[in-house]
């Protein structure tokens, strides 16, 4: 029963991308051969009402969600109930494993029907499935990210009257939330300053006061379905020199590689490319030797130093959504956070994500212990410490010809310091 | 009986105030079911395709209230795991600052969380 101490628990991902229902403790059966899908949602409890007000009826269950029929979970304890379920002996039950309490299939009074249990095809099944999304996906995907993009506006429109990391943190959550999209697809990093270069920084409450920038990655759920964006943007209103060039960079990076997208490319050439465009920006900067070309740059590996994470992942009803098929023991460094692996196919949702971050943990050490001579110029370098980090993340959808961005909130560096200096309006 | 009072005072328009809390110019939220029965017959299908039974009944459970407790800590899983790219083992924290460990083997998680009576 619901207490005073109960959050609404997170719907399964799975569950919900065959039933549509957030509702907890409910149950769900198809019948692949019959093509009937069965919807069990929990009985009234008149002390829960009293508490949490009438729970969902059948009837209403019936006509909210796309299913044949709709029970209360109370029958499924009756043999009946089971036979009907399995409609013949043999039957092969599709579970997950350590995700379904199968007791009413083993009972005594059933015993004789006898179900092949299988523990793997469904699971396999539903992710491979999930990777591309329907019509209706894409538009709550799509709805996520307007409400998101304009919390995202909001948020650099405010900069100039907050002092303190979360401060920006409750305007975002706030201007969702009042929009309709309550949950945050993921716990928001605002990370100001040199607390962007921690790439999934969670503290959020330091002050603003000296730093330069501020990388907000933060994004809401609709109906289940999430938005993942970020955004760099000045606190003062206005990008320092080295902070307008490597704003200038990532955005470089994230627009050749948006013109990369379309169905069958391979991740691991967009990831590349973005890699190709860091070595030969970051050279040309003179943060590299500029003696150096970029293959023997991308030789040194120098540039997972400074963009460390993948170009993106898969964007569904999991930030990082399921089928990505990523290789986190690839030996090579370039590879191995890569999220998604393969050809994209169409309407799939994906991150185009690039960033680069001065982590002085541990490049500084490497650089004291001589491991990048000849490769990184320290005195050019020291001026961009405090740049701190930008990363830039628009959500796409994956399309036969191209890719179609699905987030609103403008990257250009005019509008971004428009915003946050007051000279464009939200 | 006393007599209802009268709607208050009239409000001015405070100009430190949004004039409306939400944006009435996003636009609706898509409308339509959730197309729940073919997402089902997706699956099916996939699993006819690649060598999975042709026939059989899938049954999945919806997550419990039961579990709320340690929801929590299912909720932590999850942010968790996109807050770090962990390989083998890596502390966490309650919200009462008790600490537990959570490995990732397989792609699958285990959990192991030392009780918190504050929890």
């Amino acid at each position: 029963m619901l207490d005073a101490n109960t959050r609404f628990p997170r719907q399964r991902r799975h569950f919900y991308y065959l039933t549509g229902c957030d509702v907890p403790d409910c149950r769900f059966s198809y019948d692949i051969a019959a093509d009937k899908s069965t919807l069990w949602i929990p009985p009234v409890d008149p002390e829960a009402v009293m508490w949490a007000g009438l729970p969902l009826q059948p009837q209403e269950a019936m006509e909210k969600y796309d299913v044949d029929a709709v029970l209360t979970t109370d029958e499924l304890k009756s043999a009946k109930s089971v036979e009907q379920l399995l409609s013949k002996k043999g039957q092969t039950l599709l579970v997950m494993k350590d995700r379904a309490d199968l007791s009413a299939f083993q009972a005594n009074d059933v015993k004789h029907l006898q179900p092949n249990i299988d523990y793997d095809w469904l699971r396999r099944g539903i992710e491979q499935c999930r990777v591309v999304k329907d019509e209706h996906e894409i538009a709550m995907i799509r709805h996520a990210n307007i409400v998101s993009s304009y919390a995202h506006k909001q948020v650099q429109a405010s900069v100039h009257a907050a002092s303190n990391e979360r401060e920006l943190n409750a305007v975002f959550v706030m201007h969702c939330h009042a929009n309709g999209c309550k949950e945050m697809a993921y716990g928001c990093i605002c990370a100001a300053g040199t607390n962007a270069s921690t790439l999934h920084y969670v503290h959020n409450d330091l002050p603003l006061d000296t730093k330069l920038n501020m990388l907000l990655d933060a994004g809401s759920e609709y109906n289940c379905y999430c938005s993942d964006i970020t955004r760099t943007f000045p606190l003062n209103g206005r990008f320092t020199k080295e902070s307008r060039e490597i704003y200038e960079l990532v955005l470089k990076m994230q627009d050749e590689c948006m013109s990369m997208i379309k169905a069958d490319v391979m991740w691991e050439d967009v990831h590349m490319r973005a890699h190709n465009i860091a070595a030969a920006g970051l050279r040309d900067l003179g943060i590299f030797k500029k003696s150096l070309s970029v293959e023997q740059i991308l030789d040194s590996k120098i540039t997972t130093r400074f963009f460390p994470h993948g170009l993106g992942h898969y964007l569904g009803m999991d930030t990082h959504d399921c089928g990505g098929n990523a290789n986190y023991e690839d030996p090579d460094p370039f590879l191995s956070y890569l999220r998604v692996r393969g050809k994209l196919p169409v309407n799939a949702v994906i991150t185009n994500e690039p960033g680069i971050y001065f982590r002085e943990f541990p490049l500084r050490q490497e650089l004291k212990d001589g491991v990048w001579e000849g490769i990184v110029d320290e005195s050019v370098l020291d001026r961009y410490w405090s740049v701190g980090g930008v990363r830039i993340e628009d959500d796409v959808v994956v399309k036969e010809d191209g890719c179609e961005n699905l987030t609103t909130v403008s990257s250009n560096l005019d509008d971004i310091e428009g915003l946050c200096n007051g000279t464009i309006q939200v | 009986m006393r007599a209802l009072p009268k709607h208050p005072v009239q409000h001015k328009q405070n100009k430190n105030m949004a004039k409306q809390i939400a944006n009435p110019d996003l636009p609706a939220p898509p409308s339509g079911k959730y197309p729940a029965k073919s997402h089902s017959r997706r699956v099916a299908k996939w699993l006819a395709e690649n060598g999975g039974p042709k026939e059989g009944v899938i049954y999945l459970e919806g997550q419990a209230l039961r579990e709320h407790e340690v929801w929590w800590l299912q909720m932590m899983v999850h942010t968790f795991f996109m807050l770090t790219r962990i390989d083998r083992m890596m502390t966490l924290r309650c919200t009462s600052g008790r600490l537990g460990s959570l490995s990732h083997e397989t792609g699958r998680f285990s959990m192991m969380v030392r009780k918190c009576a504050r929890c």
